[in-house]
């Protein structure tokens, strides 16, 4: 379609399309689309233009293939932030929360000692002194850890329950620091 | 047009003794539906009332289809379907409800028509739209975008352009044809 003709009739559907024909204008397009298919062809030609012009705008998962649901595919673009998030949190509190784990590191690095410590209460007697040695010589612990556990610790002596003096010594030792 | 354009009847004419069958329609369906609910679309502005006017076509052309003579498929389907938009229009417009058998309808078959509206923008189109739109000259990107996307009426936008309203006309007309003859071209191709 390219002469003036074909281009006038594309421009009408499009206005038609777009509801911009006036009231006598449109009862007269109409009239023409009734028997006229080349019309209607302008008409649907049009028609896909805006609909993919529209979509251009839309966020891609607006735009999708055939048979997918937009409202399902943000509930599956949520599903995996929300499995993401999980899985962080998961690989951070592993090492945490397996007591093997946290035996085998507590035995090794003086600051996973000191969470443990921090999350259970207690430590084993042999490892006591390791802790208070190794925490001297270059452990790195971070501000807040050294609060957390000192009030953990301040908190367990106020209240005259707590798993035993070795928190304290711990605690007291870490202070000194 | 008819001739080579997948049409099962070939002839381009429905001449049958008999109803087509099942099958016949629905691979005219297949030909043919996409472009007649986004016709309808363009004619009723609504999708759901579209694709229920759809529905409606391809049933007549089931029931009276082998009855037609002398038209072509895609011809009669697009006369049938503008016939039943008009009736569909005017019943809604005297603010009938539709019938219990047709609502019925369209809820056991409200997957189907999510499912054939959104195939109707696919895309492959939609990122070669967006390709061909950066084209166009700002001034005209910027009219189709607020008269299409944003909904704006030509008048506001060209007052906000502060420029006459003609001159809006004319970037969305010239922008159309760019568009339609790139698209079609390449759609063709």
């Amino acid at each position: 379609m390219s002469s003036k003709v074909d281009e006038d009739l594309n421009w009408l559907a499009t206005q038609y399309v777009l509801g911009e024909l006036s009231g006598a204008d449109r009862e007269s397009f109409e009239t023409r689309l009734a028997d006229d298919l080349a019309a209607c062809e302008a008409v649907m030609s049009a028609s896909r233009l805006m609909l993919t012009v529209q979509a251009v705008s839309a966020p891609d998962p607006a735009v999708s293939t055939p048979a997918t649901n937009p409202r399902r595919s943000a509930r599956g673009a949520w599903a995996a932030v929300a499995a993401v998030c999980m899985a962080v949190v998961a690989l951070c509190l592993i090492p945490f929360s397996t007591p093997d784990t946290v035996e085998s590191v507590a035995s090794n690095d003086p600051a996973a000692q000191l969470v443990s410590l921090w999350r259970t209460g207690e430590v084993p007697d042999e490892d006591l002194e390791d802790v208070d040695d190794s925490v001297d010589d270059d452990v790195a612990v971070p501000g807040w850890m050294i609060a957390a556990v000192s009030l953990e610790a301040q908190a367990k002596e106020l209240g005259g329950r707590g798993p035993g003096d070795g928190i304290d010594g711990a605690s007291g030792k870490v202070q000194e620091n | 047009m008819e001739s080579d354009d997948g049409d099962p009847t070939n002839s381009g004419k429905l001449v049958s003794p008999e109803r087509l069958s099942a099958e016949a329609v629905r691979a005219l369906y297949e030909v043919h539906g996409r472009d007649l609910l986004t016709f309808l679309i363009g004619v009723l502005r609504d999708p759901e009332s579209a694709w229920d006017v759809s529905q409606i076509t391809f049933q007549r052309l089931l029931e009276v289809g082998h009855l037609a003579r002398n038209e072509t498929v895609r011809g009669w389907l697009f006369k049938v379907a503008f016939h039943e938009a008009m009736a569909f229009r005017r019943k809604h417009s005297r603010g009938e409800r539709l019938q219990r058998a047709v609502m019925d309808r369209l809820e056991e078959e409200q997957g189907e028509f999510e499912t054939a509206v959104q195939s109707l923008v696919r895309k492959e189109e939609v990122a070669r739209l967006r390709d061909l739109m950066q084209q166009l000259p700002a001034e005209q990107q910027f009219v189709v975008r607020q008269r299409i996307q944003e909904e704006k009426t030509f008048a506001v936008i060209a007052d906000e352009l502060q420029v006459p309203l003609g001159t809006v006309l004319t970037r969305m007309r010239l922008a159309i044809q760019k568009l339609q003859k790139w698209f079609g071209r390449e759609d063709a191709g």
